[in-house]
């Protein structure tokens, strides 16, 4: 999702490093981070939503924290339910990020 | 909170609990915690549901990475399987919430007293065998992505946890399209955050 939307939207993904031309990627990235459970770092968490908070405002703070929350639901359901991928991009993206690595890929 | 097809309001608001503890606790029990091991962490909820599924609970809640189709396979012989599909839901709902209030710094809800409502044994759709997941799905399985039928062999779950996702991600209807945006986060900066999350938690799929 993060490769295709990037190319729709001439934006630079490399999935294999993680590195991706968007003018708040590091904030997002680390917001994310701290805030995965169960990371349990109260004032890492808050600086980072500080930073977020700089540099995208309240409102897509608030939807960068809904996106956290919606992934920590989705993880959950493909984990317990043992969702297997099942398109070749998908498969592929496994293999570029190292995500077929994952424990639960097995 | 009101009670399921397979675990009655009590069991569900006990296991919701649970499950809460399992995800923010410093000491949450191991992967490997047994029902011998669960008792002093779940407290006097141990009481209003199966043991069997606070471990449950505690596995999918904090370690969910951890789990094999053995393990599900063991759990939902014991439990049943559609109160396993259950379960997830409402493991699933739990994570939802109380990650984005962690996220805000908001703490942790107080969860609805439950009443005395049993579990409501309705029929749900006819199920079948899933190749792309372990759950019996409604049938017929496997037209639709695995993580869109992993629960729709229980719809109210289902439903609760897609309606969920429609307003913390991105509507349904609106998902194939690369630019949508909710006037805050861009369609990148939004798969940005989902793929930290995914790679954080080991999350395959």
């Amino acid at each position: 999702m993060l490769s295709w939307s990037g190319h729709e939207q001439d934006v630079e993904v490399d999935l294999a490093s993680m590195e991706v031309g968007l003018p708040h990627a590091e904030q997002l990235r680390a917001f994310a981070t701290a805030a995965t459970s169960p990371a349990l770092d109260a004032d890492e968490l808050a600086t980072t939503r500080a930073a977020l908070l700089a540099a995208v405002g309240e409102a897509a703070t608030v939807d960068a924290a809904a996106v956290v929350a919606n992934f920590e639901m989705m993880t959950r359901l493909a984990d317990c339910t043992g969702a297997v991928l099942d398109n070749p991009m998908s498969i592929a993206a496994g293999k570029v990020t190292g995500a077929d690595g994952f424990a639960s890929r097995h | 909170m009101s009670a399921g097809p397979w675990w009655s309001a009590r069991e569900r608001r006990a296991l919701a609990a649970t499950a809460m503890k399992a995800m923010w606790s410093a000491d949450a029990p191991p992967p490997w915690a047994g029902e011998q091991d669960i008792g002093a962490f779940v407290g006097d909820n141990v009481n209003h549901a199966p043991v069997g599924a606070h471990v449950a609970a505690v596995r999918m809640a904090r370690h969910p990475s951890t789990i094999t189709a053995q393990w599900h396979r063991t759990v939902a012989d014991a439990l049943g399987e559609l109160a396993y599909v259950e379960l997830v839901g409402i493991v699933c709902v739990v994570a939802a919430v109380t990650s984005f209030r962690h996220g805000l710094g908001l703490g942790m809800p107080a969860l609805a007293e439950p009443g005395d409502a049993p579990a409501t044994r309705e029929d749900g759709p006819a199920t079948a065998e899933a190749k792309l997941n372990w759950v019996p799905v409604a049938a017929p399985a496997d037209g639709t992505a695995a993580v869109v039928q992993a629960l729709t062999a229980v719809p109210d779950a289902n439903r609760a946890l897609w309606s969920l996702a429609d307003v913390q991600y991105i509507p349904d209807e609106e998902m194939v399209d690369p630019r949508w945006t909710r006037g805050t986060l861009s369609r990148p900066e939004m798969e940005l955050v989902a793929v930290s999350v995914s790679a954080g938690r080991e999350c395959h799929y």
